[in-house]
C-alpha cells in the first residue's frame, strides 16, 4: 500500500465536492434547519428545548446520512464514466490505494459537511438559549463514526450496482437498518428458542447504523455513554468499515475498466 | 406490429376491461361483503391528506408531532404496544405509575429496545441498550406535560382535524385543576369544535371540563347532549376513540341529569346508552337507580359535580 498515494486522492475528492458545490446543498440544508428553528420559536420556546435539540438532532442526522451516501456512491461510478480511472491508475497507485484514498475523501468530505450542518443547527439553538450538556459531544463522535460506516457501505455497494441503486441501497441500509433490528428481535422473540440463533446471525450480518445515533440521550439529557460503550462502538465501526473495504476491493481488483 | 406485440396489447386491454368491470360492481361487492364504514374521524383526518400535497404535509407533520410528543413523555424511550401474540404468551407490560393524569397514564406499552433477559442478541442488544435511551419502565413516570403545550399549539395549527391533538392538549392544559387552566383548556377545546363541528370526542372533553373543573352541570349537560346527538347520527361509523367518548358522554349525561335532579332523563339516557353498551356497569346502575334513593337535594351550578364513572 502507498500511503503516499491516499491523502491527494482524498483531497482531490474534497476539492471536487466543493467544484460541484455539494456544500451549497448543505448551506441550504442547514437554512432550512434555521427555519424549522424558527418555526418553532414563533410557538413559544420555553419548555420546549427538549424537542428543539430532537428537531435538532433529527434533522442533522437525516441531512448528513442522505449527503454520506450519495457523495461515497459517486467516487468509483464516475471516474469510470469520465474514463478518468485509466490514467489515474497509469500512476504508481495500486487499485487498493486508489479505493481506500476515495473511501478517505469520501469520508472527510462527509464529515466537513457534517460539521458546517452541526455549526448551523448550533446557531439555530443557541439563538433560542438552548443549552448543551456535554452529552452533546459524544453525540457529534459516535455519528461521525455512523457516517465512516454508511459511507463504507455506500462505496461498497456502488461497485456491484449502478450509482442510483447504491444511493438508493445506501439510504435503505442506512435509515432502515434500526427497523430492520426491531423486526428481526420481534420475529425472535416469537420463535422457539432453538431458532433465535438465526435471528440473531442475520442480526450481527445487517450493519446496525443505528447504535451510532446517541441523539435521542443528547435530547433527553441522559447520561454520558460509558467509555467502554465508545470504544466497542469504534471497534464495530472499524469492523464494518473494514469488511466493506474488502468486499470493494475483492469486487474492484479483477474489474475490467 | 408483431404477433407477439398483438399478443401482449390484447392482455392488457382484457385486464383493463376485468379492471373497469370490478370498479363498476365495487359498490355492489361493498354490500355484499358488508365492510364496515370508514370511521367519520379518521376519514376527515384521511380526506385533508388524500385532496391534496398540503394536506398530506399536514397530516404527516402533525403525526410526526404526536409520536415526538409520547417520546418526550417517556424521556425519549421508545415504547410500542404488546403484540397479540406477546398477549397470549401473557407477556407483563410496563405500565405507568399514577402521575395524576388520566389520559396520559392509561397505556398497555413495553420499551422497543428489549430488557436483557427478554434479548437474544448478545453484545449488539447491550450495545443498543447502552446507546437508545432505554431503561426499565415498568412502573414509569411521565415528563411534565405541560412543558409539550407548544407542541400540542403546533400541531393542531398545522392540521385542525387532528381531533387527538385538541383533546389531549385540553387534558394537559386543565390538568393542575385550577380555574386558569380550566379556562384555557375550553378556549382551546371550542377552537377545536371549531375547526371539528360536532365531534363527539370534544364535545365529550368539554362537558368532562366542565363537570370536573367548573361544577357547571347545566353547561356540561348541553355539550353532552350535542355529543349524545352527534353519536346517534354517526352510530356504527364511529372509529374506536369516538366510541369510547360516546360512552363515556352516556355516563356523564346521565350523572349530569341525576345530580341536577332531573331523573326521568337520568334514566332515559341511562337505558339508551345500555342499548348500545349492554355491558357498561355504571349505566346499567344509573338505569336502576332507584329515584328515591337519590332523591336528595337538588344540584346545580357550584354543587358537588358528579363522581367519576
Amino acid at each position: 500500500m502507498n500511503r503516499r498515494a491516499v491523502w491527494p486522492l482524498a483531497r482531490c475528492v474534497i476539492i471536487e465536492a466543493v467544484r460541484r458545490k455539494d456544500l451549497w446543498v448543505v448551506a441550504i440544508l442547514g437554512l432550512i434547519i434555521m427555519l424549522f428553528a424558527g418555526a418553532l420559536g414563533f410557538f413559544g420556546m420555553r419548555g420546549l428545548e427538549a424537542f428543539a435539540k430532537d428537531l435538532g438532532v433529527s434533522v442533522l442526522g437525516l441531512f448528513s446520512t442522505i449527503l454520506a451516501v450519495l457523495i461515497s456512491a459517486r467516487q468509483i461510478p464516475e471516474e469510470m464514466n469520465r474514463r478518468t480511472l485509466c490514467p489515474l491508475l497509469a500512476r504508481p497507485i495500486s487499485r487498493f490505494d486508489l479505493l481506500l484514498g476515495k473511501y478517505c475523501g469520501a469520508v472527510l468530505a462527509t464529515w466537513l459537511a457534517f460539521a458546517m450542518l452541526a455549526a448551523a443547527t448550533a446557531i439555530g439553538l443557541l439563538a433560542f438559549g438552548v443549552p448543551f450538556e456535554p452529552i452533546f459531544a459524544q453525540y457529534l463522535l459516535l455519528k461521525m463514526l455512523g457516517l465512516a460506516a454508511v459511507c463504507a457501505a455506500s462505496f461498497a455497494l456502488s461497485l456491484f450496482t449502478t450509482p442510483s441503486a447504491a444511493a438508493t441501497f445506501g439510504m435503505l441500509l442506512a435509515f432502515g437498518s434500526g427497523m430492520l433490528s426491531r423486526a428481526f428481535v420481534l420475529a425472535g422473540q416469537s420463535c422457539p428458542s432453538g431458532t433465535r440463533w438465526f435471528y440473531g446471525l442475520i442480526e450481527s450480518l445487517v450493519p446496525q447504523f443505528s447504535l451510532f445515533d446517541i441523539g435521542g440521550r443528547a435530547a433527553g439529557g441522559w447520561p454520558l455513554v460509558p467509555v467502554s460503550v465508545v470504544g466497542a462502538l469504534t471497534v464495530y465501526c472499524t469492523m464494518i468499515v473494514g469488511a466493506m473495504l474488502c468486499l470493494s476491493w475483492l469486487r474492484f481488483r479483477r474489474r475490467a475498466l | 406490429m408483431k404477433r407477439g406485440d398483438l399478443r401482449g396489447a390484447s392482455i392488457a386491454c382484457a385486464c383493463a376491461l376485468a379492471l373497469l368491470s370490478a370498479g363498476s360492481t365495487a359498490d355492489a361487492l361493498k354490500e355484499l361483503l358488508a365492510l364496515p364504514d370508514r370511521p367519520a374521524g379518521l376519514d376527515a383526518h384521511e380526506t385533508q391528506a388524500a385532496t391534496s400535497l398540503v394536506g398530506q404535509v399536514r397530516t404527516s407533520l402533525s403525526a410526526w408531532l404526536w409520536l415526538r410528543t409520547d417520546l418526550y413523555l417517556h424521556n425519549w424511550v421508545e415504547m410500542r404496544p404488546l403484540s397479540d401474540g406477546e398477549r397470549r404468551q401473557g407477556r407483563s407490560v410496563e405500565g405507568a405509575a399514577n402521575d395524576g393524569h388520566d389520559q396520559i397514564m392509561r397505556e398497555a406499552n413495553v420499551t422497543v429496545v428489549p430488557a436483557q433477559a427478554d434479548d437474544f442478541r448478545g453484545i449488539l442488544g447491550d450495545l443498543e441498550r447502552e446507546t437508545a435511551a432505554y431503561k426499565d419502565m415498568h412502573g414509569h413516570s411521565h415528563n411534565d406535560p405541560t412543558a409539550a403545550l407548544p407542541l400540542f399549539r403546533l400541531m393542531t395549527w398545522v392540521d385542525p382535524k387532528f381531533v387527538p391533538g385538541w383533546t389531549t392538549g385540553a387534558a394537559v392544559l386543565a390538568r393542575d385543576r385550577n380555574p386558569e387552566g380550566a379556562r384555557q383548556a375550553l378556549k382551546f377545546l371550542s377552537s377545536g369544535l371549531l375547526a371539528n363541528a360536532d365531534n363527539i370526542e370534544i364535545l365529550s372533553s368539554i362537558g368532562y371540563v366542565e363537570i370536573t373543573r367548573r361544577n357547571d352541570l347545566e353547561t356540561a349537560a348541553r355539550y353532552l347532549e350535542r355529543a349524545r346527538a352527534a353519536g346517534r347520527v354517526g352510530r356504527g361509523k364511529l372509529d374506536e376513540d369516538a366510541d369510547s367518548a360516546l360512552q363515556q358522554t352516556y355516563r356523564w349525561l346521565s350523572l349530569c341529569y341525576r345530580n341536577l335532579g332531573r331523573f326521568d332523563q337520568q334514566l332515559a339516557v341511562a337505558q339508551e346508552g345500555l342499548g348500545m353498551y349492554a355491558d357498561d356497569a355504571v349505566l346499567a346502575r344509573l338505569a336502576d337507580e332507584p329515584p328515591l334513593i337519590i332523591a336528595a337535594p337538588k344540584q346545580a351550578k357550584g354543587s358537588s359535580p358528579p363522581s367519576a364513572p
